[in-house]
């Protein structure tokens, strides 16, 4: 039998059990946390070290900008120092005068701020950038200066030019002589004229020199012109107020006319004035001196606007006037004689206004009078003595009405005895009676007697002054009332036949009112209410209606045939009106006698008319 | 507010690290308990050798038995002797060969281990560098708001 042996199976391992490891530390993931915070640290200090260095370039930045800022604010209130300072001044320094430029005061003010930085960075830069400044600012500093200068010479120059011309014009003969020469200068001797020469020194141009001196040429020239025609005027202006006063003697206003003429001949010849003008000077001195005349003429005469209508039509006693108006154009004449009759027609209405006014003032004189009496105090006697004295005045005067006299002599004590005591009491119905016919215009003074025993003196008189008022009033509604129908305003200012003949019926008619208002008794009207008197105004406007147009019809004929200047007018006795207005209608309306004559007509038509 | 991200950007990195590192940790035990694994089956399979070497010296003196030999001297001995040796140095082969597989698994824990160990490591630098980062973001904010 085989016998088993064993060998041994397994071998040994060649492995010895260790591995190569594959684990590897990673250097950048190992130390990325102190990179991390290495990168902070490095941040951290480069913010640190950023941050330092950004502040101190704002400080820096700030100050120089504070700095700058400064110094610009220094150098603007320079500029405008150097406004009002001598432009020499401002452009250069002057150690006499201890004044500097405006370069030399910027540097002082950029030295200054300069020195009070500290940082030397901060001040280098401002040094370097503050001259900049200064730079730009002298530059337009002085320049501004330089304009100004140049600007002072020329004004100068140009002032001393217009002294030259005024020299020239009103100076002496050497004085006049010296500015000639000055101003114009002499090609002979190669003298330069004042212009010139300032053109020479560059203060103006050329061109501006010989406009300057041309100017200068004109100017010397109109001034001397205007100077002659100004003594021109002024001589004839005194010569026609000599020519034109109708109180001078006749030979010196001849000789004063001939002189003006013969100087305005003098300057059209001597090139003062043109012939155009001279003309023209002459028919103005011409116009003048006819205008002077007649309104002396005028203002001598009682009448202006017969004075005016007697030149009118060519009867003028006037040697100076006769000859003015044979030079002249007829429409010139007629336009001074239209005017002055205009002039003439307003100096009779002020000279009639103001004879009315006097009248009224010496009524008024005496109205005054009669209500001093009528007020005056009845217990003193002396007042008593001066309101008779006064009473006697008015009768001579004879102002009274018989109802202002009643009034007066009962005040006085001289007429009959009211029954007006102090002890009565006024009584309700003399109150209402006497204050009804107040307000419908019945308050007659006789009224008020009535009632006299039921009034007190106070009431009495009271009532009395109204009465009296009313008739006042009565009268001068009926003077208008009479005035109105009888035209009078219309024909009272001209001085023919019409006006005549309506002044004589106004008179007239005022004479029978005021007749009758001093009428006592029966069929008078002393102590008449207002209504009354105007009533009776109105009757004896038409009891003489018939009459004054009668009366109004002749005077109409009478002046248009009357009338000198219209030879040729033929009046119709029985159209008197339709014959002169047709005449009228074929004469020139401008002539202020057919105007004055259409006017009258007109005027008279209306009254004819009852218009 | 970039700093938060900073931060928590450093927080998860650390956090992925550290998973990382847990995982190797777990490898490096597996490979331990492979490694000891190994060596008790190992063990196992040596009992098992011996039971079947001792049936096969039994066989080998019941061979010699049989051919008439002593088996307990001579050359019997002496082969049974030598059996034994071979049957021995298989055992020791296969021990050391258990020891060096087993050896090999334990390296592999170890460089599982080193690598968790660095990922620790990884993970703390990562979540300095985001502090770091976080606190440089908000630096610089702040910085420029001062700047500002």
């Amino acid at each position: 039998m085989k016998v088993p042996t064993y060998r041994q199976q397994t071998g040994i391992t060649e492995k010895t059990g260790a591995t190569m490891f594959g684990v590897r530390a990673d250097p950048g993931a190992m130390s990325a946390g102190l990179r991390a915070v290495g990168d902070l640290v490095s941040s951290a200090e480069k913010m640190a070290v950023d941050y330092y260095a950004e502040q101190q370039k704002i400080k820096r930045q700030t100050e120089l900008d504070d700095a700058e800022f400064e110094y610009k604010q220094e150098l603007q209130k320079l500029q405008q120092e150097q406004t009002t300072r001598k432009p020499k001044e401002v452009l250069f320094d002057d150690p006499t005068a201890r004044t500097q430029s405006f370069s030399s005061i910027g540097q002082q003010k950029l030295d200054a701020i300069a020195d009070k930085i500290q940082d030397k960075r901060v001040r280098r830069a401002f040094k370097q950038k503050a001259r900049n400044s200064l730079n730009t600012f002298t530059i337009d500093v002085n320049q501004s200066a330089r304009n100004r200068l140049i600007d002072q010479n020329k004004a100068a120059g140009l002032s001393k030019g217009n002294q030259l011309v005024d020299d020239i014009v009103m100076g002496n003969g050497a004085k006049k002589a010296q500015a000639m020469l000055e101003l114009f200068g002499d090609p002979s001797t190669n003298t330069p004229g004042h212009y010139e020469k300032m053109a020479q020194d560059g203060y103006i141009k050329d061109s501006e020199s010989v406009k300057y001196t041309r100017d200068a040429q004109v100017s010397v020239r109109d001034r001397a012109r205007q100077a002659d025609t100004a003594i021109m005027e002024n001589n004839v202006n005194k010569r026609v107020v000599v020519a034109g006063d109708v109180n001078a003697n006749i030979a010196d206003r001849q000789n004063a006319y001939t002189s003006l003429i013969k100087e305005i001949d003098d300057r059209v010849n001597n090139g003062t004035i043109d012939p155009a003008e001279g003309q023209k000077k002459k028919m103005a001195a011409a116009d003048d001196t006819a205008r002077s005349t007649i309104m002396g003429i005028m203002t001598s005469s009682a009448d202006a606007t017969a004075a005016v209508m007697q030149i009118a039509s060519g009867d003028t006693t006037d040697p100076i006037l006769g000859q003015i108006f044979k030079e002249m154009d007829q429409g010139d004449v007629t336009k001074i004689v239209n005017d002055m009759f205009t002039i003439g027609t307003k100096i009779d209405t002020e000279r009639r206004e103001k004879e009315e006014a006097d009248e009224e003032k010496a009524d008024e004189a005496n109205r005054k009078n009669y209500e001093t009496i009528i007020n005056v105090d009845q217990s003193d006697e002396e007042a008593m003595a001066s309101a008779l004295a006064l009473h006697k005045d008015l009768l001579k005067d004879n102002f009274y009405t018989a109802t202002e006299r009643k009034a007066a002599e009962a005040v006085l004590g001289l007429g009959k005895k009211t029954q007006a005591g102090a002890d009565i009491k006024t009584t309700k119905e003399a109150t209402k009676i006497l204050n009804r016919a107040d307000n419908d215009n019945i308050l007659t003074p006789g009224l008020v007697d009535q009632y006299a025993d039921q009034l007190s003196t106070s009431d009495y008189n009271a009532y009395y002054k109204r009465a009296i008022t009313e008739g006042k009033e009565g009268r001068t509604a009926a003077k208008s009332l009479i005035g109105s129908k009888l035209r009078y305003n219309e024909f009272k200012d001209s001085n023919n036949a019409l006006g005549d003949a309506s002044d004589a019926m106004f008179q007239q008619s005022m004479f029978e009112l005021d007749d009758w208002l001093n009428t006592s008794g029966e069929g008078g009207g002393a102590g008449a209410s207002y209504q009354q008197i105007v009533q009776k105004a109105r009757e004896i406007i038409k009891e003489n209606d018939a009459e004054y147009k009668t009366q109004m019809q002749e005077a109409l004929i009478t002046y248009v045939t009357g009338i000198s200047t219209l030879p040729d007018l033929i009046v119709d006795p029985a159209d008197p009106v339709g014959s002169t207005l047709q005449y009228l209608a074929n004469q020139d309306p401008r002539n202020p006698v057919v105007k004055a004559i259409t006017l009258n007509i007109k005027n008279y038509q209306k009254l004819i008319q009852g218009n | 507010m970039g700093f938060l991200f900073e931060y928590q950007a450093g927080q998860q990195e650390q956090a992925a690290y550290n998973f990382n590192a847990d995982v190797n940790e777990r490898n490096a035990k597996a490979a331990d308990q492979e490694a000891a694994q190994l060596i008790f089956t190992e063990e196992q399979n040596i009992v098992k050798f011996r039971e079947d070497f001792q049936d096969l010296q039994d066989a080998t003196q019941q061979a010699y038995r049989y051919n008439g030999w002593i088996a307990e001297e001579g050359t019997p001995l002496k082969v049974a002797l030598a059996n034994a040796q071979e049957a021995d140095a298989e055992i020791e082969t296969r021990r050391y060969n258990a020891q060096v597989g087993a050896q090999t698994l334990r390296e592999k824990g170890v460089e599982s281990r080193l690598q968790g160990q660095l990922n620790r490591m990884y993970g703390k630098a990562a979540a300095t560098r985001g502090k770091a980062r976080a606190f440089q973001s908000l630096m610089q904010t702040a910085t420029a708001i001062a700047g500002a």
